[in-house]
């Protein structure tokens, strides 16, 4: 139960985008990454149309980033093994070429603008290290699979 | 092996003690709701350190690379975690510290200071910092997935600091209102 249950309105409007828009999506990695794309970048405000039209605009807001947040802090006490998994079920549904989708994340680190505001530092960077060990492991068993020594790459910087 | 012992033996030594005299040690109301007011901005919810502790300090996740059976994956995690381990040791000792120095200033002007009270903080607050320089060292010696008791105890510290200096906050402003068959 999130922290809005007590309040009709909030939790109505929670429930619908569960109910409605993230229940259709395949993973919560891709749930994150899609309710980080309703955030404005510089207001940081949310904004989703359909549940702007069906609830008060406070309240899509606020179930927005509620639900933002909620999924950030399950997919941050993820275990290393279920958060490759999930990684791995994102690259197959996103369609594009594993070795691209691997590269680019590595070198873009797009996932990093997928973080809510206001939460634990510390777990924002266990967040942001799991992800990219979860790119490693996915990288290395790509390799294994081609018959590469995962050492033929070189090793990210980790500095960032 | 002896100087390992030592250096590893006497600090655990200390806590013992430490731990020993601070559940034991009384420590009563007082101080001050800047002091209060300064922990709760500061201090993360239970439910998200627990989860973070857990999870950075977590033997699963190391049994997991292991199991990939690369050499250059073990490096790379091992680097990771060190440094997401050492990240939060630092920021909350550095928490700590500032509500420490909050506490110290506030105190300064209550009216009602009890010395055993501070003194009961004083030892938690040593204990604390001894728990956190034995972390940072051994972080680095063995990385935190051998040391998720220590980093347990360490938040369980903080959080009794926390708690003592909340739970004061309401005393004091009894004190200042001046209760029934009080001064």
């Amino acid at each position: 139960m999130n922290e809005f249950a007590k309040f009709g309105g909030l939790q109505s409007a929670y429930d619908d985008l569960l109910r409605r828009t993230l229940a259709g999506i395949p993973s919560d990695l891709a749930r994150l990454i899609y309710l980080a794309s309703t955030r404005d970048y510089n207001s940081g405000a949310y904004h989703h149309e359909g549940l702007s039209v069906r609830h008060r605009p406070g309240e899509a807001r606020d179930a927005l980033q509620t639900a933002h947040r909620d999924i950030f802090y399950k997919l941050a006490a993820m275990s290393l093994e279920e958060m490759v998994d999930e990684l791995e079920l994102y690259v197959r549904v996103s369609r594009e070429q594993t070795t691209g989708l691997l590269r680019a994340w590595q070198e873009l680190e797009p996932y990093r603008v997928a973080v809510p505001m206001e939460v634990d530092p510390t777990i924002v960077r266990l967040f942001l290290s799991n992800i990219r060990l979860a790119l490693e492991v996915l990288k290395h068993r790509r390799l294994q699979h081609q018959g590469l020594p995962s050492s033929a790459s070189p090793l990210p910087s980790l500095g960032r | 092996m002896t100087e390992i012992l030592v250096f590893i033996g006497i600090p655990i030594l200390v806590l013992v003690l430490l731990s020993l005299l601070g559940a034991t040690w009384n420590i009563e109301e007082d101080a001050s709701e800047d002091a209060e007011e300064g922990f709760r901005q500061r201090c993360p919810s239970d439910r998200e350190t627990a989860v973070c502790i857990r999870r950075i300090f977590s033997p699963q996740d190391r049994e997991f690379v292991e199991r990939q059976g690369s050499d250059r994956l073990r490096q790379i995690y091992r680097a990771e975690r060190t440094r997401v381990a050492l990240y939060w040791v630092r920021r909350t000792s550095r928490e700590i510290g500032q509500i420490m120095r909050d506490h110290r200033m506030a105190s300064r002007g209550s009216a009602n200071l009890q010395v055993g009270r501070e003194l009961g903080l004083a030892l938690r607050w040593l204990e604390f910092r001894l728990i956190c320089g034995m972390l940072i060292v051994l972080i680095r010696l063995f990385g935190p997935h051998v040391l998720k008791d220590l980093a347990t105890q360490a938040l369980e510290v903080s959080k009794s600091i926390g708690r003592v200096l909340v739970d004061s906050a309401p005393a004091n402003r009894i004190a200042a209102a001046g209760t029934p068959g009080g001064a």
